[in-house]
């Protein structure tokens, strides 16, 4: 999957889950998650299960402190693949 | 120093907001039905308190993060502590405590076994299943959505904890410990909370009849219910900074509270029940500096719940209360005195872990409009009910001043309060 795919699917999967962020056509790959969007720590949580399920990876959550965009959860995601 | 209690606010299954469950009260209007699901997944009993449950759109107004976390007890919860916060016009919560009784969340870990057996993956369970399972789930939710930093805790005394998460309120206030508190008591109805109270037989098939010779045990029934408990320097306080509108008046004040076990994990006996009773009576007295005989209360707000043994005991020890309580005085004068024995479960069901509180709002609903709701399902008392004065019908309460309140639980557990009407 190219970077684009990842953040269109993420993009999905957001929209499904989580009703109070802005339009998804707004989120692009340097959004900040926390700051932009805004998710609450425990919005975060669920984002990176709902990953896991998704993308069938799993991630390990000590490296949520390192994921603050979407472009750092796509590489995170690539990344244990 | 006085423990007001200055709002209450509940969801059941005879109303969802105070005046309606007045009325339902008054009407002597039953909230009891049948849950054919339950036959279907093997209840012996399908009688059940009808709890509406909380819309979606009564809720939507809290962040998503939040609603995740929020199971069936917690959403009654929260509607029932809104109604109570806006009653007692209590606009600054810092500080204030949260105590709540709840001893069950078998919903929740339905739900997880449910999708572990599908998926065999716990993430998907989701982020807030672990919130909604733990027992104190009602405590950690309210305690963030209402961003709350005194003392924040669910207890779990089965059916008495309602009555003794008021009496530790009572007792943090009157120790100075807290100002002011939230009282809650939360019960879960799905379809996995009550099973193995079916099993062991003590649901009755056919109605709630408190205190009848034909009862045959108790009605399962849910919801929640709060109460605003602070202590009068704290509601002069703010009666001193209120804006426009003022603050509303207290609606009673707590006098006693009383406690004690029975040596049987599944009925109260007689004599345990008239200690916890004794007990609330005394740290009355003790705190107004008047003797208050039992014969003199307004109300008795009986636990009874149907059960063929523990409402024969709870009957046996008020009529040894209150025939107790007359020794010494002039036999004429107190002879047909006698305070009413009040046993809502009747229309409501037993409310399980909500119900010393919930009974609490309905006394108080009683006490302030001024009329006893009725037992319609008694129709042949208990021979150990002779001496009591049980109303089979709506029936005015001319002289509405003090009440004792009963809960008895699993595991023997006993709690009374006295309260007073202000």
């Amino acid at each position: 999957m190219t970077e684009q795919e990842y953040l269109a699917r993420i993009r999905e999967l957001m929209q499904a889950r989580f009703d109070n962020i802005p339009p998804v056509e707004e989120i692009e790959l340097d959004t900040d998650l926390m700051e932009d969007l805004p998710l609450e720590s425990l919005d975060m949580v669920d984002l990176i299960l709902t990953c896991e399920t998704a993308f069938n990876v799993k991630l390990d959550m000590a490296d949520a402190k390192n994921t603050h965009t979407i472009r750092q959860l796509i590489a995170w995601i690539k990344g244990t693949k | 120093m006085k423990t007001f209690i200055t709002g209450m606010g509940i969801w059941s299954c005879i109303g969802t907001s105070i005046p309606e469950v007045t009325q339902s009260l008054r009407e002597g209007k039953s909230g009891i039905g049948h849950i054919k699901e339950r036959a279907d997944y093997g209840y012996q009993s399908t009688l059940s308190g009808i709890v509406p449950p909380v819309p979606d759109s009564l809720i939507s107004d809290l962040p998503r993060s939040k609603r995740i976390c929020m199971g069936e007890p917690a959403r009654y919860a929260y509607m029932a502590v809104l109604q109570a916060i806006k009653q007692a016009q209590l606009t600054d919560l810092h500080n204030v405590a949260l105590i709540v009784s709840n001893d069950s969340t078998a919903g929740a870990a339905a739900e997880t076994e449910a999708l572990m057996q599908e998926r065999h993956d716990t993430r998907y369970l989701g982020a807030g299943k672990v919130f909604q399972s733990l027992n104190s789930t009602v405590s950690m939710n309210l305690a963030s959505i209402f961003h709350l930093n005194g003392l924040s805790l669910t207890l779990s005394a089965a059916c008495a904890g309602g009555g003794h998460a008021i009496g530790l309120a009572h007792s943090l206030i009157q120790s100075k410990q807290i100002d002011c508190a939230i009282v809650v008591g939360a019960q879960e109805v799905g379809l996995h909370a009550y099973t193995s109270f079916d099993a062991i037989g003590v649901f009755s098939r056919e109605a709630s009849r408190p205190f009848d010779k034909n009862r045959s045990g108790l009605v399962p029934s849910g919801g929640a219910a709060a109460l605003i408990l602070e202590s009068d320097e704290h509601f002069r306080n703010r009666m001193a900074t209120a804006t426009e509108g003022g603050v509303t008046a207290p609606l009673a004040s707590i006098l006693g509270y009383g406690f004690s076990t029975s040596p049987s994990i599944a009925t109260p006996n007689a004599e345990s029940i008239l200690a916890s009773m004794t007990m609330a009576l005394d740290n009355a007295e003790r705190h107004e500096y008047q003797v208050l005989p039992a014969f003199s209360l307004g109300m008795i707000s009986a636990h009874a719940t149907g059960t063929k043994d523990g409402d024969r005991a709870e009957a046996e020890a008020i009529s040894t209360f209150i025939a107790n309580s007359k020794r010494g005085y002039h036999e004429p004068y107190v002879k047909d005195v006698a305070p009413w024995i009040s046993s809502t479960k009747a229309l409501t069901g037993h409310e399980c872990w909500m119900s010393g509180v919930s009974q609490m709002v309905y006394t108080l609903i009683q006490m302030h409009n001024r009329f006893v709701a009725p037992n319609p399902n008694l129709t042949d008392p208990d021979d150990a009910c002779s001496t009591l004065r049980i109303a089979r019908e709506t029936t005015p309460w001319h002289i509405a001043s003090h009440a004792l309140l009963n809960a008895f639980g699993f595991g023997g557990t006993n709690s009374s309060i006295v309260i007073k009407k202000e």
